[in-house]
């Protein structure tokens, strides 16, 4: 049933024990992922140097789809181009929109492939890569609905 | 279980199968299981008798209202015109000059805010709300504040849902010159003592504007007993049509209100000098209503009142007692809004899951709730909380179904934790 799937183990799991939850004192750029809806809100802290991401991580307080979301983004993040990053939001929505994306380019990324059949949770999933794009452009905070 | 065991809880002469086979959608399924509506307090469910009256007017009396002198647009003045009287004697008003048309009570409370108040304040004067309003009746006051310098001063509110009293009354003062208070809250479920309110309010001549949204549907509203100014009504919580409403207003204030909104059917003459008003309630009934959906809420009134709503509060009240102690056993919940008068709402959190996740999880077993901050930021943000789960009851509602909502959110907290 889809719902287990959305609810998989391998989620929930980050959702439990997320990777990289902690403010980081030393970011470069951060930004504040609020969905104002449901009252997700996470910040999303990058280490960027020359273009390179040296690592993420996030803080907040969200939905288990949200926070699993974070935890395998940030995991994901850790030494890519920034470039890449921004690839791996648009790839992250199109999975989530039934559009064609590069499985192997986004990684444990998949493991939200369900949320495309929740509509309603599909701002949960993407609210840290929105973030992540934000705190990329130098926005302090984004809103989503 | 089969449907008919589900719902055979008869509790003092109620015979709740009987009013669930008004309400059509009540035999649909979601996910293969039978539809568990807790989402009243969003919007009712609505009984064949406000479908049939909007279907009825569509089929067989359709055309504008106060317009034509044929036969249809005659009948369909008429409809329109018993669905105020039915309203009016709903809601015990004096007479139907004080009952307009809105598409809601976000309508209501937008034309108290510009045609009543914003004219009357200025610098130095106050609006007074509580803690615990919705949106509808926060923003519309900061638009008033922003256009005319007035402030907008809070009643505190105690961390069981209940308005403080003693210190609304340290608050008053002459320069408070409109007080707005929710009557039943849809986040919390608090009943506020807004008759009361009205008295003391009353001693500073101040005028009194209540959000019923979420009262009409579950208790008795007389607006002559409570003695308030204005009185917001939405349809769509109580079992009418979505975008109807009434708001209620004393003749002589009305009277001396400007229109809200311009257009048609509100004036008497035209030219491009001057125009001149029509009366009371066409004044505040701009261009072509919601003629089926005021038909519908005529309807709908009718039908909570043949229902009776004595009956209605004291088979809800126990269902209510039933549900927060069912609610209650659950590991680590905990209710938010624990007034000592409350109607319909159960709103909670449980540790270590998110109100979301238990929302979709438990869709999957035919119930559905509301998740999130119900239009009521800020008396979350007092109970330390960014949104909540919120079961809200109906007429319809039953004890199996309080039972599918407890067994399916434990199922979600083992999936969760
Ligand atoms: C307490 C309260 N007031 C006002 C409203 C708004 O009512 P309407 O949808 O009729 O504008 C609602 C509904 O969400 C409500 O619950």
């Amino acid at each position: 049933m889809v719902l287990d799937q959305l609810y998989q183990q391998a989620v929930l799991a980050h959702n439990r024990e997320p990777k990289n939850a902690f403010v980081m004192k030393s970011a470069t750029h951060s930004a504040l992922g609020n969905n104002a809806l449901c009252g997700d809100e996470l910040q999303v802290y990058l280490d960027v140097l020359d273009e390179e991401i040296k690592s993420a991580s996030f803080n907040g307080d969200a939905c288990a789809i949200a926070t699993a979301s974070a935890s395998i983004m940030t995991e994901w993040l850790g030494g890519r181009s920034t470039e890449d990053a921004r690839a791996g939001a648009e790839a992250f929505e199109n999975m989530l929109f039934d559009r064609p994306f590069d499985r192997d380019f986004i990684g444990e990324g998949v493991l939200l492939e369900a949320v495309a059949a929740f509509p309603s949770r599909i701002k949960s999933a993407t609210l840290c890569w929105h973030a992540m794009i934000a705190a990329l452009d130098g926005v302090d905070e984004i809103t989503t609905e | 279980m089969p449907q008919s065991d589900l719902h055979n809880s008869a509790v003092g002469g109620w015979d709740v199968g009987a009013i669930r086979s008004n309400f059509p959608i009540l035999s649909r399924k979601v996910h293969g299981k039978p539809l568990v509506y807790l989402d009243t307090a969003a919007s009712a469910q609505r009984p064949s008798v406000v479908i049939d009256a909007v279907t009825n007017f569509y089929t067989g009396h359709n055309a504008n209202v106060h317009r034509g002198v044929h036969t249809l647009s005659q009948e369909a003045t008429e409809l329109w015109e018993n669905a105020r009287e039915s309203m009016r004697e709903f809601i015990g008003a004096a007479s139907c000059r004080e009952i307009i048309f809105t598409r809601g009570m976000t309508e209501g409370v937008n034309l108290v805010a510009q045609s009543f108040v914003r004219p009357r304040v200025g610098q130095g004067d106050k609006i007074m709300i509580t803690a615990m309003e919705h949106h509808s009746n926060i923003v519309p006051w900061q638009l008033v504040c922003e256009q005319t310098g007035a402030e907008l001063v809070i009643i505190p509110v105690n961390n069981r849902g209940e308005v403080e009293l003693e210190a609304f009354a340290e608050m008053l003062d002459e320069q408070v010159k409109m007080l707005a208070v929710m009557h039943v809250s849809n986040a919390l479920g608090s009943i506020n003592p807004v008759a009361k309110m009205c008295r003391m309010a009353k001693e500073y001549n101040i005028p009194v504007l209540i959000d019923g949204a979420q009262a009409t549907p579950h208790l008795q509203v007389d607006v002559q007993a409570i003695d308030c100014d204005f009185y917001c009504v939405s349809g769509h919580k109580m079992y009418g049509p979505t975008g109807s409403g009434v708001l209620y207003g004393r003749e002589n204030l009305l009277e001396a209100m400007p229109p809200y909104h311009g257009g048609g059917e509100m004036i008497r003459t035209v030219t491009f000098e001057k125009s001149t008003w029509n009366d009371l309630p066409s004044k505040f009934e701009a261009g072509t209503p919601n003629i089926a959906g005021g038909i519908g809420l005529g309807a709908a009134a009718q039908f909570i009142q043949g229902i009776g709503r004595e009956n209605i509060r004291t088979y809800e009240a126990d269902l209510l007692n039933y549900g927060t102690r069912r609610l209650e056993e659950i590991d680590g919940l905990r209710i938010i809004g624990t007034a000592a008068e409350k109607a319909s709402v159960m709103s909670f959190i449980i540790e270590g899951t998110h109100p979301h996740d238990i929302g979709t999880i438990i869709d999957h077993a035919g119930v559905a709730i509301r998740t999130g901050h119900h239009c009521a930021m800020p008396i979350l943000k007092q109970f330390g909380v960014v949104g909540t789960a919120r079961a809200s009851l109906g007429m319809y509602n039953t004890r199996e179904e309080i039972d599918v909502l407890v067994a399916a959110v434990e199922k979600a907290c083992v999936m969760l934790r």
